[in-house]
């Protein structure tokens, strides 16, 4: 399977995390207890055989190339192709994606593969790619979009034909109830991506592009049927992660499909103390657990003391709660300290967000 | 080639005999330990916290699934340009071939692979040990006292004494007599089966043990006791901390049961310390609303919805609703069913215990279920 290669696009992200895009891409924010979200975007890419990954990047990018490293997680350590990270040109100048594409156009031209996969990073699902390689190749297509059929509040809606072709989209679709979401996942020949990147236009996207001109390049709708997770605010970050205590959405994410793969770090399984209490929690390795966990995602190398609480949160990576500290409704970044019988309280609608490294000492 | 001042030899063709169904199609060293471990990652970790980046594993027995699993070594960062891992197994030359005859007979049938790395000392170990143990030390004890062998030992229960190989040693730590498994131990001081050498006497005392046609080709029979008696400098390094060989299923058992206590001697938490093993890629594990989980290791992959106590869970392994999983030791991807009662028992890797079905005694024997076994009805110790 070598017809298809991937781009990350992590620049001109409309994505705003709080604290958690703070000192961070949204493509290296921590989510689901190991993983970080470009994971999901990549995996599906490995899975569907791609083995030429592009990854666009801009600002704080560092979090990003730890986590990435060689590519060797995603087995794409590769002789011929594997990973590639395409910095921006560093001039403080923020460049399209088309423009940064432009800069990087070799990339395009060394890989024999006939198609191009652009997609961010900040979509949670399990796809596989080669059914949407399958049904671009019976569409004739020029661009094949996905999309996914939700009944929340999304930003925009696909109105498809009865061929499947998308007749137009909807920016902002209040009014709908069953909504065409895209999930800004596209699907094209990388030759008509080239011609696209040498036009004379803009800083637009390639985004932009397509959907401005529905009506003379032929885009047509590919529907994911699985669950489905944009994260683009601190309310969805939390809704999604939470989601992820329904036994059907794990299974469907991690278990039914392809594995979602993740940088390892050799933690040790979790130890549970005589007096843990856990219920409905999501605990990754490398956990101590002296006090009570319940409806959270608790992150590898978390320690948490005797007395201590966590309920309906997220306690990312190292955090310590001490002692009869009480966490509720909160999101703990990295490496954030409770100390003992202090309070982090938020509400269901608006939970506390705590910055990476913080010591939390308010009573 | 560059020359390397000290490479590692790792003894990993053991069959484990007394583990009965654990090893039927796999090698002592290849067997699960601590949720995610198999007992082989504790010597190749050992070795890479040490600072040793050459290990020639020497295989045998059911070699399958420890080869794949070795695989280049990457999970120890012993995929290295010059040196890392590599798996050694009896091979044929003109004369013919047969397997290793014993542990010295395996060290110098390889003696090719060591001399590639012309190195000073040879650390020859054994892949079925549970320990964490800097070599570094071992080697900096071995050359302040100029020794030409350095045997770690640890001093275990005089009851035990008899089924290990017993040293007596001078003030000075020098070794004055060993007796392999004695039925009157003089000491309580056992070789723990780690032995650094340096390559040179080694590499004499290994041509001479292969001319005697009336060697068994052992160092713990042979090649000790051939030094000692011709006057080389044998010192004993005192190891203290942790240290199993883990033999039978009861001490298999024992052994999980033990990383249990609120602090165990074994600290698998320490990341200065690290044991690396190769991962799965499993998702985090997954507790759900009614189930109930104390005095427990679960590793990732695994979902409970029962009750779990003082028990070790293995990646991918499932408690059912109802389910009672009490010092037990549940392999990776076995399922306890719903209702189903498992007490002191070994539950090996794919088994089913389905619905409703009781295994193991609270007293007695461990109760062990094969790998890929089925138990429809109740199995009691």
């Amino acid at each position: 399977m070598k017809h298809m290669m991937g781009v990350i696009n992590c620049i001109q992200e409309r994505v705003d995390l709080g604290a958690l895009t703070a000192h961070r891409c949204v493509a290296a924010v921590p989510f689901g207890g190991r993983y970080r979200l470009i994971d999901f975007v990549l995996s599906n890419m490995v899975n569907s055989g791609i083995e030429d990954v592009a990854v666009l990047t801009e600002d704080n990018v560092r979090p990003l190339m730890d986590h990435l490293g060689s590519g060797k997680e995603w087995d794409l350590d590769r002789k011929r192709g594997g990973l590639f990270v395409l910095p921006s040109n560093g001039h403080g100048k923020r460049a399209s994606d088309i423009e940064q594409l432009r800069a990087h156009r070799d990339f395009f031209h060394r890989g024999t593969q006939e198609y191009v996969v652009i997609a961010r990073s900040h979509i949670v699902c399990n796809v596989d790619l080669r059914r949407v390689l399958h049904a671009h190749e019976q569409s004739g297509a020029d661009v094949t979009a996905l999309y996914y059929c939700t009944t929340e509040d999304v930003d925009a809606s696909f109105d498809i034909d009865a061929f499947g072709r998308i007749a137009a989209m909807h920016a902002s679709p209040k009014g709908l109830v069953l909504k065409n979401a895209p999930i800004d996942v596209y699907m094209m020949r990388k030759s008509w991506l080239l011609d696209v990147i040498d036009e004379p236009q803009g800083a637009i996207s390639v985004e932009q592009r397509i959907l401005e001109r529905l009506h003379d390049v032929r885009v047509y709708a590919y529907c994911v049927d699985a669950y489905v997770g944009i994260i683009d605010s601190i309310t969805s970050y939390y809704r999604h992660s939470m989601a992820l205590l329904q036994p059907d959405v794990l299974r469907e994410l991690f278990f039914r499909g392809a594995p979602i793969y993740t940088k390892v770090k050799d933690e040790p399984p979790t130890k549970y103390a005589d007096a843990s209490h856990v219920h409905n929690a999501l605990i990754a390795n490398g956990c101590i657990i002296n006090g009570c966990v319940e409806n959270s995602i608790i992150f590898r190398g978390v320690r948490i003391h005797a007395g201590a609480v966590v309920r309906n949160s997220i306690v990312m990576q190292n955090g310590e709660i001490s002692e009869h500290a009480h966490v509720q409704h909160a999101i703990l970044d990295k490496e954030v300290y409770v100390e003992a019988e202090h309070n982090v309280v938020g509400t269901a609608d608006a939970p506390h967000v705590v910055p990476k490294k913080k010591v939390h000492a308010i009573a | 080639m560059r020359s390397k001042r000290c490479i590692a030899m790792c003894l990993a063709g053991g069959e484990g005999r007394r583990l009965g169904p654990l090893t039927h199609h796999l090698a002592k060293p290849a067997v699960h330990f601590g949720g995610k471990y198999r007992i082989i990652d504790f010597t190749l970790s050992n070795c890479t916290n040490s600072g040793i980046d050459t290990v020639g594993v020497l295989t045998q027995y059911e070699p399958l699934v420890l080869n794949s699993y070795i695989g280049i070594g990457s999970a120890w960062d012993l995929d290295r340009k010059d040196g890392g891992v590599t798996v050694l197994p009896p091979f044929v030359e003109q004369q013919g071939g047969n397997w290793y005859k014993g542990t010295a007979n395996a060290i110098y049938r390889n003696m090719a692979f060591i001399e590639r790395y012309d190195p000073e000392y040879v650390l020859v170990i054994s892949g079925d040990h549970i320990y964490k143990m800097d070599y570094e030390r071992m080697l900096h004890f071995h050359r302040t006292r100029n020794a030409d062998a350095t045997i770690a030992v640890i001093q275990v229960d005089w009851k035990d004494a008899s089924r290990f190989g017993i040293l007596a040693t001078n003030e000075r730590d020098q070794v004055i007599d060993f007796a392999e498994k004695p039925a009157k131990p003089q000491s309580n001081l056992a070789s723990m089966g780690v032995y650094m050498f340096n390559w040179k006497t080694l590499k004499a005392y290994l041509q001479q043990d292969e001319a005697n046609k009336l060697s068994s080709n052992d160092f713990g029979k042979d090649i000790i006791p051939a030094m000692l008696f011709e006057g080389t400098r044998v010192f004993a390094y005192p190891f203290e901390g942790y240290w199993k060989d883990v033999g039978t299923i009861d001490s298999l058992w024992e052994a999980n049961m033990d990383l249990l206590a609120d602090e165990p001697t074994l600290d698998l938490f320490d990341d200065r310390w690290r044991i690396y093993s190769q991962n799965t890629y499993q998702p985090p594990q997954y507790i759900a609303p009614q189930a109930r989980v104390t005095r427990s290791m679960v590793n990732e992959g695994c979902t409970v919805y029962g009750e779990v106590d003082h028990s070790v869970l293995f990646y991918g392994s499932h408690v059912a609703p109802g389910a009672l999983v009490r010092d037990s030791v549940i392999m990776p991807n076995a399922v306890i069913g719903a209702g189903a009662v498992v007490i002191r028992a070994i539950v090996g890797e794919g088994a089913t215990v389905t619905d409703g079905c009781s295994i193991g005694h609270p007293t007695g024997d461990i109760t062990l279920i094969a790998s890929d076994q089925w138990v429809r009805k109740g199995v009691l110790a």
